[in-house]
């Protein structure tokens, strides 16, 4: 088990910047999530880390080594990719067993790695069969069998679970973690699903074209995002934001955009009394709006809005409401008793203490949560 | 109303029928190859189709008047060496072309190098090969050979490759391998109908080719069967029964060749261009 660093690393593949600057310190036994749009770097990150990538300049450690010249045969880690890479012409035994024979490891250690291992991962009945006879989610499972029975560092995971059916993916989601509290290992995992990030990471690292957005906690990110890509790309349904004036009215400071006016709780950061009389963009997640006739007394206090309810989504535990405010869109999280209908006028209070602002030119948080 | 069932019948049947076009086209001199092999010489130009007797004459002249036995391993030992060394190289190349990005771009250098008719290429290798001791040699032919598919076959074997995905590459890599292992141990058993296919094609265009060999090959005992049978054109008298009789004889090995090899050359060919099995 070793801890992975990244100093300054960057990529360029020609003129194309991929990857800026990541500067990243994964502790032995992390759970390190990369997560990001299409195009942002984090798989040329892992592949970085794999040495399936040259570095263009900056440093990679595995442990103590540096292992920018060292090929990926030499970096003791596994990989599981996304489309599991199982090798067609070799049956399962084969494929998990190949890594530990190349190392010219014992014939009966082998077998009993391969079978244990099997067993864990309850695939111990498919052995003799290729992995053309194999469904989706047995193939994830022989290629996640294939890293762990080499016993590496690290393990590296490209999305895998993305070419999978979203009820298999969120039963592989859950033996996934449970497969890290079993092992201990070091695990660098990329996707583009937050929800994957959220669930299953100690930490995630949020990235943009090629820059690393934040690296915090799936708490730390979902409550105190540093920028607006930040607060959008983590939530689901996406965080609400509305260009709004920060103005100061007898020693109170509101925001005030048509069709609203909400006061702000009170603050002593210095940020954002520069922005009084400026544009702010206020975002607030879907959870932190509520139906007033829900709402507990402390919270309407000067935090309301009259919406109109322009489409409902019922999940069952909750319904999901897409409201209008004077020609501002939002997107509500309101409990499934709720009374409410399409076209219905309500009125909205705002939980204003789960209140961000953003720079509207930087896109930078302006102020966190009190 | 014509039925369902009888209009699947009429698309059947015209589709054999425009299969049988080409193919009559394709086997009736053939057919009419063999049948003249077989025929006395006083039936070769008579109004007969299918001769009254047939004959195993011109098969035995064949092998006691000429040195047919020595030109066909001749040109056995040509085209094995041929395709060998042109399977080895076009196998890297390809692969490279798939695997790697490149600065410039080699694919259209190798199509430009494939346009260049090989006529034009002759006396050039001449004189290399001159120069090089390689001429009147059966790997000076080969070389030869070689050379003029070389670039085909790596796009061939590109295009192959591109569609065997460059993680089965990788994950072998991370396993444990290096990148040359990973191509003989994984790429390649997944690539064998490609290779067949390419392999058959360098043999054919070897085993074929007569401007290399009647350029590249001095001596009567290293002819190779081309240049052999086009002998038996020259002279006084033409040959005919003979000729034809060369000419079945020499259309048999790849005659058996395709046959073992015809659905791995298809599935190769189909895999190549669309990626599926």
């Amino acid at each position: 088990m070793a801890g992975v660093i990244l100093k300054n690393v960057i990529k360029h593949f020609g003129k194309i910047v991929a990857v800026s600057s990541v500067n990243l310190e994964i502790k032995e036994g992390e759970f390190v999530i990369l997560v990001g749009p299409s195009g942002c770097g984090k798989s040329t990150t892992l592949r970085m880390v794999a040495g399936l990538e040259s570095v263009t300049s900056g440093e990679i450690y595995i442990g103590d080594r540096l292992v920018n010249n060292i090929s990926p045969k030499g970096r003791n880690i596994a990989m599981v990719f996304q489309n599991y890479a199982l090798y067609p012409h070799k049956t399962v035994y084969q494929n998990m067993a190949f890594g530990l024979k190349l190392r010219r490891f014992p014939k009966d250690e082998i077998d009993r790695s391969v079978k244990d291992v099997a067993k864990v991962l309850g695939i111990g009945e498919l052995l003799d069969r290729r992995p053309d006879h194999l469904s989706g989610g047995q193939r994830q499972r022989v290629a996640v069998g294939r890293a762990i029975v080499r016993k590496p560092e690290v393990f590296l995971f490209d999305e895998p679970l993305s070419n999978l059916d979203a009820k298999l993916r969120v039963h592989m989601r859950a033996e996934l973690i449970l497969l890290h509290k079993r092992l201990e290992t070091t695990m660098i995992y990329v996707t583009h699903d937050q929800v994957e990030a959220m669930t299953m990471g100690d930490r995630i690292v949020i990235m943009k074209d090629g820059i690393v957005q934040q690296i915090g906690t799936p708490l730390e990110v979902f409550h105190q995002p540093r920028n607006l890509f930040v607060a959008s790309f983590i939530g689901s349904p996406t965080m609400n934001f509305v260009e709004c004036t920060l103005i100061q009215e007898d020693g109170n400071r509101y925001l005030k955009a048509s069709g609203f006016k909400l006061r702000m709780p009170l603050s002593d950061k210095k940020s954002v009394g520069r922005y009084i009389d400026q544009k702010v963009i206020l975002g607030i997640r879907p959870e932190y709006i509520y139906d007033i006739r829900m709402c507990r007394p402390g919270l309407v206090d000067g935090n309301t809005m009259r919406a109109m309810v322009e489409v409902i989504e019922p999940l069952g535990s909750e319904s999901i409401i897409y409201f209008k405010v004077n020609g501002h869109s939002l997107i509500g999280k309101l409990e499934a008793t709720t009374e409410i209908e399409m076209g219905q006028s309500l009125e909205l209070c705002l939980d204003m203490a789960k209140v961000h602002l953003f720079d509207p030119a930087t896109g930078d948080l302006i102020q966190e949560l009190n | 109303m014509i039925s369902l069932e009888a209009q699947e019948r009429i698309r059947r049947i015209g589709t054999v029928l425009t299969l049988l076009l080409p193919l009559s086209f394709v086997a009736f001199p053939y057919l009419w190859m063999t049948l003249s092999s077989f025929s006395p010489d006083k039936d070769l130009f008579s109004d007969r189709t299918i001769p009254a007797t047939l004959t195993l004459l011109h098969y035995r002249h064949l092998f006691e008047r000429t040195s047919f036995e020595r030109q066909f391993l001749n040109s056995v030992i040509v085209a094995v060496v041929a395709t060998t060394i042109c399977l080895a190289v076009s196998i890297l190349s390809g692969y490279s072309l798939s695997r790697f990005r490149h600065r410039w771009s080699f694919e259209r250098v190798m199509l430009l190098i494939y346009t260049i008719p090989p006529v034009l290429l002759i006396i050039p290798t001449l004189l290399v090969f001159a120069k090089l001791h390689l001429t009147n040699t059966y790997l000076g032919l080969a070389l030869g050979h070689s050379t003029f598919m070389l670039p085909f076959a790596a796009l061939i074997l590109a295009a192959y490759f591109n569609n065997i995905p460059t993680t089965l590459d990788e994950a072998a890599m991370v396993d444990g391998m290096s990148r040359i292992g990973a191509l003989v141990r994984i790429v390649l058993p997944m690539a064998i109908p490609g290779i067949a296919a390419t392999a058959v094609i360098i043999f054919a265009n070897s085993w074929n080719d007569y401007m290399f060999a009647f350029t590249l090959i001095a001596s009567k005992e290293m002819q190779t069967l081309p240049v052999g049978v086009a002998e038996l054109s020259e002279g006084q008298t033409l040959q005919w029964g003979m000729l034809m009789a060369a000419a079945v004889l020499i259309t048999i090995p790849m005659l058996v060749f395709f046959l073992f090899v015809q659905r791995r050359i298809l599935s190769g060919f189909i895999f190549a261009i669309t990626g599926e099995k």
